[in-house]
């Protein structure tokens, strides 16, 4: 399932994206690198302030301009650096070569259009079809997000349609160009798990049928488990920690990674015994100094109060943690 | 006796139709169910949407009338009582909602919002009320509670928010507490920091909790029993244990195969049961059963005839033909 | 210290904060603060009218028609030798009594009606709601012109006239946050705790939503200013007060000849407007992110 071919296809380079308030600057992605490599699911997990959603976003460069602005980093996308491209080249990346599906189906739908419609404005833009034969591929890319009765589906407006139905519009309308990356911004948090379940299969069958690299980002690790190959944790604007899936849950280095999975509930947990990270998320305008974890952290050491921690090379992990020297 | 005692409770929603349509259609959210909640218990409400479970938990509290069917709380009919009453059982149950940001009033300060409980049952005044109200934020881990009383609500996080709320569902001393998602807004780490908060507080104060959630998960760990709900109705009921090692609905058990674990090795080698399709209207309901439209265990008596709720084994509970032979 | 003057304290305090995280947000719009500023530089200009204004803006001076702005008379004279600048600031008066006056009439008329037809609903609400719409459909200066030719045109039947033109615009905005705010979680919650129906329209809901009223009445004043202007304009207004539309009117004949008799009150008219309407969009902007999540 997971391709072994290496062939990168994405690569984030130190990114930086912060947003100039009146607060203050929110360093709100601060020095992010990652890969994604052909064919793989790649998990971005963090909770709120982490960052991962402005990381999908400054990817797909639709950061709100001001206040945010992406101050630093490369991302090369197929060889070219996608933030040196004009907005002209950059609309014939979104949507086409990358794609994005976010959390809620009804801000994202246009109320006043039917399905067919909307699916057939991404293919027109992106394919330089005419409207008719973009409407024949309207159904034919319903069928492969499994939609019953497409035809009838595709003439509906979204507010007929139920949450599950939406989603898998927005779906279509992410893979109808056949994408080389999806970005996925936690897409089945507003399902019902039933719901859930049915969209998180119609992931692994697309991810089957067309080969497509995913980007799922997302708080739940349950997702993660079932889904991703490999994850990233962020937590504050950084990376924290980077393995495969079963490295990291089995073996998490960081503390926030493994407090993080201690915390999370399970329907296969025996212990009533329930366990907590204390502390909350930093504030993001004044954050603490080094790393930005240590005032929540058991293990925290006099260095790491007064120097941020860099990404190294453990074993099979690469993790931001003083606990871990260079190996 | 119970504490809580719901018999054939029912709330039809009107839908509106147009102006010169004849019939009177009707949401059923809630369509005759039968519960009882005993003192002390942590009773988890599942189901998806759609299945009424918000609705029972106001139902229950006394926010909405019935359509039919009687609660009685601590004996007493909570829809035939007034006034005075009244109000002495409001001080016994309380809630908790969903949204931190929704639930407290934006206007007022966190010393307005804590300190109205007290003031309209006139439990207590000046000083002394200060002192309760900095108590209740030592209670639910807001501390200094100087620090809290006058700011505005929108200048805490979620967490800070939902423990304030506890705190108000505190203030009374309530018997009952019902919790409608209180912890599905959170973030992962101060979700279990709230529920941990929320198990102290019902060991401390001898708490009888609702805890109305989808998430299977959060009630393995912190219910003791636990009731399923579809489209208005109980199809399951059992201990906590009990339902997740053999439950007996095949929605129960779609549900419960539906969470994923966060384990890669477990939750990948799981066979997933994928109901098809979607609910169905809540308007005009599937005859029979009304799982059946999704059921993979539906038979030919499922489209006909609605099962009963029975007991199929001490305290577990199941409506569904394969059990009721 | 004891605790109930810490108590009290802290609950000024907090009052206080609260006005100046406001005042902030407020603040960072440049165009409201210069509204603000001319609307402030127009309410002192009509108090201290007496003192500021050299002449009787009624005086008449049959030796000094039409003298056009000079040092005698900065803004010039009009046809009956009356000084122009005294009359724009008496007329500033009139202008700004009737203005808040008029607002603060239709948004206490409204706010009753409206928050009543919302928090009821039902039959109560489509009673009401009727009414109101009956009241919307008149036009309002046909209804301003019968009921000036019936009642008399003083000053204080100009503002009953115009507080009742425009409350079923308030009615409709309290009643539309009153439906929305009413299904919400803090007031479920009062009522869980036992408050009162009173209790919660005004302790709970009416604070939240009275933030589109304010802004709404700030706009209405500039509203009513313009109806006034208008009605004045046509001869109606209160003949025995001088006003800027009634200025404005008797300027129509020497529009060519003596273009200072209508610039200076039309211009004052226009800058006072604008400036509460930049006023109402700074609170409107300053109002907004309370009501939004952090």
């Amino acid at each position: 399932m997971v391709t072994t071919t290496n062939a990168q296809l994405l690569s984030v380079q130190d990114l930086k994206t912060y947003f100039y308030t009146s607060y203050g600057i929110v360093k709100a992605v601060d020095g992010v690198s990652l890969e994604i490599n052909k064919g793989e699911v790649v998990g971005i997990v963090g909770e709120s302030g982490s960052g991962k959603s402005i990381t999908a976003l400054s990817i797909m460069r639709l950061v709100p301009s001001p206040p945010g602005k992406i101050v630093q980093g490369k991302i090369f996308y197929k060889g070219s650096d996608i933030l040196s491209l004009s907005e002209k080249e950059m609309v014939s990346i979104r949507g086409k070569e990358i794609s994005m599906v976010f959390q809620d189906p009804l801000t994202f739908l246009n109320p006043v259009l039917k399905v067919e419609d909307q699916i057939a404005e991404a293919i027109t833009t992106h394919q330089g079809k005419t409207k008719n034969e973009a409407k024949k591929e309207v159904i034919e890319v319903l069928k492969m997000v499994r939609i019953p009765s497409p035809s009838e589906v595709a003439k509906s407006y979204p507010h007929q349609l139920s949450g599950g139905m939406r989603q898998r519009v927005l779906i279509a309308i992410a893979i109808s160009c056949n994408p080389s990356i999806l970005i996925a911004d936690e897409p089945t948090t507003a399902l019902d798990v039933t719901i859930q379940a049915q969209i998180l299969e119609l992931i692994k069958e697309l991810r089957k049928e067309l080969d497509t690299s995913m980007i799922l980002i997302t708080h739940d690790l349950g997702i993660v488990a079932e889904v991703c190959d490999r994850v990233y944790v962020m937590y504050a604007g950084k990376i924290v920690e980077h393995a495969d899936v079963y490295r990291i849950f089995e073996d998490p280095l960081h503390p926030y990674t493994s407090g993080l999975l201690r915390s999370a509930l399970s329907i296969d947990q025996f212990s009533k015994e329930l366990y907590t990270l204390e502390g909350n998320v930093p504030n993001l305008v004044n954050p603490p100094s080094g790393c930005l974890f240590h005032p929540r952290c058991a293990y925290a050491k006099e260095i790491c109060r007064e120097k941020s921690p860099v990404l190294q090379i453990k074993g099979e992990h690469t993790v931001a943690c003083w606990l871990y020297k260079e190996t | 006796m119970a504490l809580v005692e719901v018999e054939n409770l029912k709330k039809y929603f009107p839908v509106p139709s147009g102006l010169f349509s004849r019939e009177r259609r009707v949401i059923h959210a809630v369509d005759g169910i039968d519960l009882a909640i005993n003192e002390r218990d942590i009773l988890g409400l599942v189901g998806e949407s759609g299945c009424g479970k918000t609705t029972t938990g106001r139902l229950i509290l006394g926010l909405l009338k019935p359509t039919e069917g009687t609660v009685k709380f601590m004996g007493q009919d909570i829809f035939n009582i007034k006034g005075v009453e009244l109000r002495k059982l409001r001080k016994e149950m309380q809630i908790i909602f969903q949204d931190p940001f929704a639930s407290l009033n934006p206007q007022k300060s966190i010393r307005q919002i804590l300190c109205q409980p007290y003031r309209i049952h006139n439990i207590a005044d000046g000083v002394e009320l200060n002192n309760k109200v900095e108590e209740l934020l030592d209670d639910v881990g807001l501390t200094p509670a100087s620090f809290y009383l006058d700011h505005y609500p929108h200048e805490f996080s979620g967490g800070q928010r939902q423990r304030i709320a506890i705190a108000r569902a505190l203030a009374l001393r309530p018997r009952f507490i019902v919790a409608d998602e209180p912890v599905s807004a959170l973030d992962l780490s101060v979700r279990a920091q709230i529920l941990k908060l929320l198990k102290n507080l019902s060991n401390r104060f001898k708490l009888t909790l609702l805890f109305i959630t989808h998430d299977l998960s959060v009630v393995r760990s912190f219910c003791n029993r636990v009731v399923v709900m579809y489209l208005g109705k109980i199809v399951e009921s059992a201990d906590v244990d009990e339902l997740f090692t053999s439950p007996l609905h095949p929605y129960t058990e779609s549900i419960i195969s539906a969470t994923p674990v966060p384990n890669p090795r477990v939750t990948r080698s799981h066979k997933r049961i994928v109901l098809k399709g979607d609910l169905p209207s809540q308007i005009e309901l599937p005859r029979g059963c009304r799982f059946h439209t999704r059921c993979p265990k539906a038979f030919d008596k499922c489209q006909v005839d609605e099962p009963q709720l029975i007991e199929y084994r001490q305290n577990h509970k199941v409506a569904c033909h394969l059990w009721n032979r | 210290m004891n605790r109930s003057i810490q108590a009290n304290k802290c609950k000024v305090d907090s009052k206080f904060k609260r006005f100046s995280e406001f005042w902030r947000r407020y603040r960072k719009n440049r165009p409201a603060i210069i509204g603000l500023i001319i609307v402030a530089f127009f309410t002192t200009v009509a108090l201290f009218a007496p003192q500021i204004a050299p002449y009787d803006p009624f005086h008449i001076a049959v030796a000094q028609v039409f003298e056009s702005p000079n040092s005698m008379f900065p803004m010039g004279s009009d046809a009956l030798g009356r000084d122009v600048f005294s009359g724009v600031v008496y007329g500033a008066r009139v202008s700004l009594l009737i203005g808040f006056s008029a607002a603060l009439t239709s948004a206490i008329i409204g706010i009753i009606i409206g928050s009543v037809a919302g928090y009821l609903g039902g039959v109560m609400d489509a009673l009401l709601m009727r009414i109101t719409e009956i009241f919307q459909t008149i036009p309002a200066f046909f209804m301003a012109l019968v009921l000036v030719t019936l009642f008399g045109s003083s000053v204080w039947n100009v503002i009953i006239l115009l507080g009742l033109l425009s409350w079923p615009r308030t009615a409709r905005l309290i009643r539309a946050e009153f439906l929305s705010l009413k299904e919400r979680e803090f007031v479920e919650a009062s009522r869980a705790v036992g408050a009162s129906s009173a209790e919660i329209i005004f302790g709970e809901i009416m604070p939240n939503a009275l933030a589109p009223v304010i802004v709404d009445a700030s706009m209405e004043v500039g509203r009513a200013i313009l109806i006034e202007a208008g009605l004045s304009f046509l001869g109606l207004g209160d003949l025995n007060q001088i006003s800027w539309g009634m200025m404005l009117n008797n300027a129509q004949p020497y529009l060519r000849t003596a273009w200072w008799l209508a610039v200076f009150p039309g211009a004052c008219i226009f800058i006072l407007v604008l400036s509460l309407n930049l006023v109402g969009d700074g609170l409107n902007d300053a109002f907004n992110p309370r009501l939004k999540e952090r």
